[in-house]
């Protein structure tokens, strides 16, 4: 099921409306919903959507970027694509072992929270898979 | 920001999320703040009012520590939500923000 769908601008203010917009339809949907939840999807959802406007479209008014994310009886499926040339995981630099010094803390945070996640060339794809405990 | 100032301490109580849209402005108004500092050891930072944050509100959060701590200052952060308090746990800051 196609929970949301849309494309917004290249701004952090059109990620921030977005992630509160998503998260009001996120609400609404009584099953495996959790607090919890909630908190993982709106930061997860900010720094894939931050990344896709800063590092993909470079803040570029003339390009957008286009986000799906769809509920699955298993899991969340977030799909995220820009009009940038696209990135690879090895671009990804997070093993810095100071909590300090560490770069990419977007991408970090995106593995913290259990969220997988694969990269084809401008589009990300994050799946969650629900915990049992919480259905 | 509201802030509340006391003989060895100044508290700066954040009242907009710490997100991208918002940390430039934030970054300004704190380090205008950094200048006026005298006869204090302590700086705290009250996140009660804060539900929203992301990695560029955290990057700002470590590099504010750093920052206070390279200028003598204690700094502590307190009233953050559970779950802020978890994000910085899974980030391992806790041990240096709290």
């Amino acid at each position: 099921m196609v929970i949301v769908e849309k494309t917004i601008d290249s701004t952090f203010e059109a990620v921030h409306c977005f992630v509160m917009y998503v998260l009001k339809v996120f609400d609404k949907i009584e099953s495996k919903k959790t607090d919890d939840m909630n908190f993982k999807l709106n930061i997860v959802l900010r720094e894939i959507l931050n990344n896709a406007v800063e590092h993909g479209n470079k803040f570029d008014k003339n390009k957008n970027v286009y986000c799906k994310i769809e509920m699955f009886p298993e899991h969340l499926l977030i799909t995220v694509q820009d009009e940038g040339h696209g990135f690879g995981k090895n671009e990804i630099k997070t093993n810095n072992l100071n909590p300090l010094k560490r770069r990419n803390r977007g991408f970090d945070i995106i593995e913290k929270y259990d969220f997988d996640y694969r990269i084809e060339k401008d589009t990300v794809i994050l799946k969650y898979y629900f915990k049992e405990d919480i259905q | 920001m509201k802030k509340e100032v006391k003989d060895d301490s100044i508290k700066f109580i954040i009242q907009e999320d710490l997100i991208a849209p918002n940390i430039d402005k934030l970054k300004s108004v704190i380090s205008t703040e950094m200048n006026s500092l005298e006869g204090k050891s302590q700086i705290i930072l009250d996140l009660n009012n804060i539900s929203n944050i992301d990695s560029v509100g955290v990057s700002y959060l470590v590099s504010l520590y750093k920052r206070i701590m390279s200028e003598g200052y204690e700094f502590k952060i307190i009233n953050a939500s559970n779950d802020i308090v978890q994000l910085f746990k899974l980030m391992k800051l806790d041990d240096y923000l709290f």
